[in-house]
């Protein structure tokens, strides 16, 4: 038996803690009614599936755990698990968020409920292992072949950590999809004060089925013509899935009408429903002159800047993104539209893109590549003009 | 040879197909009829409800296109990553009897790693390879399982050697290990009982054709020729306390372009403990 054994904590901790971001992700994961965990080990995302492995197999309504072999098999087998009707998902880090593309399209196509963690370190290639940056946000959205959206949530602090996770798990079964929470090698050690609230202040949401076709998530009842009730294996109606293109019943189907409908619907079941998706902070804007945008680490230091910058009387004010994709375009431009505007990102220009894409203006950039989050001084002095 | 009365020859499989998916892809002649036939027989003679309790996991190839045609809970996976989805349905469900249906370059090239460790974790699953020596579905270009001397549009001159499953898996630690030929549709689904039953991971390696690419150059130009050069060069393994019949020697399978199949070991190699 294992040493990591802790049979005294019961699956749902409560109240206040004290941890890392990392801690609050594996623990918001079985407050979801995690079922399986499927991962390989690599930093700074390790010690999710370490606590997990310490908790899954060992809580009231235990879970499956297992340390796979590569990444790839991580991903395929957190698709398996979720189609026996569980709540599954992984964690992970640069290297194997590249592995795990493959299986995302697959999860994608078949509309598979899973948790994808991405804890982002430097890259490319096994690039600083562990030092935080951001440059994994266009994988998020085009890392693996052919058009695809999964949701992305971004937390900047240990209880978001936690929150987000809800989320996350929350929107993959209402919306049976696979949902990233990108975080970053700070918030993964970062320890703080967090709170778990009461079980019965959280919503948690159960995919549909041929039995319970309509569920509803935050009030909203979500459409079976968008997402398809699921059948799940091993139940009275056949479930069958494949990463073909497939009619409604799941079969093969490469029919021009049926592939465009699929691809349609696919899009539609996302963008429907991100008004339901974790709100951007707005900090200090409406009277601001200059809005910093940022997410994740990065933005904590970028609010500091804002606070030091207002402090010498300069309209200075934060957006701070927590879904990244679908990208949040239409509140940006009305919230941000004619003002100057100054990304700033571990990266030396991913975030960038879809803020100049959609505001359609000039937009100034501080794309920090020295493996930590670039400092206050740095952010306000480019506020303040000071180059 | 065991004699075996099958009384189960008469069911009709057609309820056990998803007849709106049909006619099937497979080439005429292909063996991946008869394996598919095989498989639905040995299923329904371990007394299993194909409907409710069994899942067929398939990877991508010609042979990954069956888990379409069965009247199962299935799934179709990417290339090489039937076993990994395997694992995660019978760790999400123990109940579930997971099949992993699939082609000799999914599961031994691209799949190989998932296989090997799938093995060595002593994963309850059964894993059944049409083993054609091929890559039927993109043209008939060399696998894992090409022999050295035959003809491939992507290998010069001569192929490297070939893997010997059932040694691969003996070495890998799967519970039970067989081999037979498409040709065995006989036999095969007493055979394949046995692998549901077994604890741990069973494994078929399944030796079949594709006459219409690989067979056509390299000397079994049709599905009848296959079938009787099946027959001819099958020989039944002796098994002895010494363990002679596991030597790689042994187990190996031959092959002459031109001749086709010179030797099939055929038998079952290990047995394992029944659930
Ligand atoms: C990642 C990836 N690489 C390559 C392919 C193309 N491909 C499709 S089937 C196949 C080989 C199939 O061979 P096998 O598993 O032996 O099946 P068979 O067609 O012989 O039954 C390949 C290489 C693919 N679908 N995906
Ligand atoms: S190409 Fe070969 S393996 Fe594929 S269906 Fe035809 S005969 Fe069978
Ligand atoms: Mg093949």
């Amino acid at each position: 038996m294992s040493e990591n054994k802790l049979v005294e904590e019961p699956r749902v901790l409560a109240g206040p803690q004290f941890n890392s971001g990392n801690f609050a992700v594996a623990e918001a994961a079985l407050f979801a009614g995690l079922h399986g965990y499927f991962g390989y080990p690599i930093t700074p995302s390790t010690t999710i599936m370490e606590r997990l492995a310490s908790r899954l197999p060992y809580v009231e309504k235990p879970g499956a755990f297992l340390q796979a072999e590569d990444e790839i098999a991580s991903i395929t087998a957190v698709i398996g698990c979720s189609w026996t009707r569980n709540k599954a998902m992984t964690a992970t880090s640069g290297p194997g968020f590249s592995l795990m593309q493959e299986g995302i399209g697959l999860a994608t196509f078949t509309e598979t409920p899973l948790v994808v963690v991405n804890v982002m370190r430097g890259g490319p290639s096994t690039g600083l292992p562990t030092f935080p940056a951001q440059q994994e946000l266009m994988q998020a959205h085009f890392g693996s072949h052919g058009d695809y959206m999964v949701p992305t949530f971004a937390p900047n602090n240990v209880q978001e950590c936690f929150d987000l996770t809800i989320e996350a798990f929350n929107a993959s079964e209402a919306l049976r999809t696979p949902v990233f929470v990108l975080t970053d090698q700070i918030l993964s050690t970062l320890k703080e004060r967090f709170l778990i609230p009461k079980k019965e202040n959280i919503e948690l949401v159960n995919r549909s089925s041929p039995d319970n076709p309509h569920i509803t998530w935050k009030g909203e009842t979500i459409s079976s013509n968008l997402v398809l009730p699921m059948n799940c294996f091993g139940e009275e109606s056949k479930a069958f899935a494949t990463g073909l293109s497939h009619d409604d019943t799941g079969h093969v189907d490469l029919s021009a009408d049926t592939y465009e409908l699929l691809m349609n619907r696919l899009k539609e079941k996302i963008l429907t429903y991100q008004h339901l998706f974790p709100k951007p902070e707005k900090y200090l804007i409406d009277d601001a002159d200059t809005v910093v945008v940022a997410y994740g680490s990065t933005a904590r230091s970028a609010k500091y800047a804002v606070n030091s910058a207002r402090k010498k009387g300069i309209k200075a004010g934060l957006y701070r993104l927590r879904t990244i994709w679908p990208f949040p375009k239409d509140d940006i431009i009305q919230s941000l539209r004619g003002k100057r505007i100054i990304v700033v990102e571990m990266s030396s220009g991913q975030l960038i893109w879809p803020v100049e894409r959609y505001l359609k203006q000039d937009v100034e950039h501080i794309g920090y590549l020295r493996g930590s989050v670039p400092p206050p001084s740095l952010i306000r002095k480019k506020i303040e003009g000071v180059n | 040879m065991v004699t075996i009365k099958f009384d189960l020859l008469g069911h009709n499989n057609e309820v056990d197909l998803t007849s709106r998916m049909l006619p099937h892809i497979w080439c005429s002649g292909c063996s991946l009829g008869t394996n598919v036939q095989s498989f639905i027989r040995g299923a329904i003679s371990a007394g299993l409800n194909l409907d409710r309790e069994v899942v067929m996991v398939s990877g991508i190839g010609c042979t990954g296109r069956a888990s379409g045609y069965i009247e199962a809970d299935g799934f179709h996976t990417t290339h090489g990553r039937a076993i990994a989805f395997a694992t995660g349905v019978k760790l999400g469900n123990p109940n579930l009897e997971v099949v992993v249906f699939s082609g000799d370059g999914d599961l031994f090239a691209i799949g190989g790693n998932h296989f090997i460790h799938a093995a060595r974790r002593k994963e309850d699953l059964t894993v059944i390879c049409t083993n054609n020596s091929t890559y039927g579905l993109t043209g008939g270009q060399a696998s894992p399982t090409t022999f050295e001397n035959t003809y491939t549009p992507t290998t010069i001159e001569k192929n490297d050697k070939p893997f010997d499953l059932v040694n691969l898996a003996l070495g890998a630690g799967a519970a039970f290990v067989a081999r037979y030929t498409s040709a065995h549709y006989k036999i095969l689904p007493r055979i394949i009982k046995e692998a549901l039953q077994t604890k741990g991971m069973a494994f078929i390696d399944l030796i079949s054709g594709c006459p219409a690419i690989y067979g056509k150059k390299n000397g079994y130009p049709t599905g009848e020729i296959m079938v009787q050069n099946f027959l001819e060069s099958s020989v039944d393994i002796v098994p002895d306390d010494e363990g002679t019949y596991l030597l790689p020697e042994n187990t190996a399978v031959h092959f002459d372009q031109g001749k086709g199949y010179t030797k099939i070991p055929v038998g079952i190699f290990r047995r394992g403990e029944k659930k």
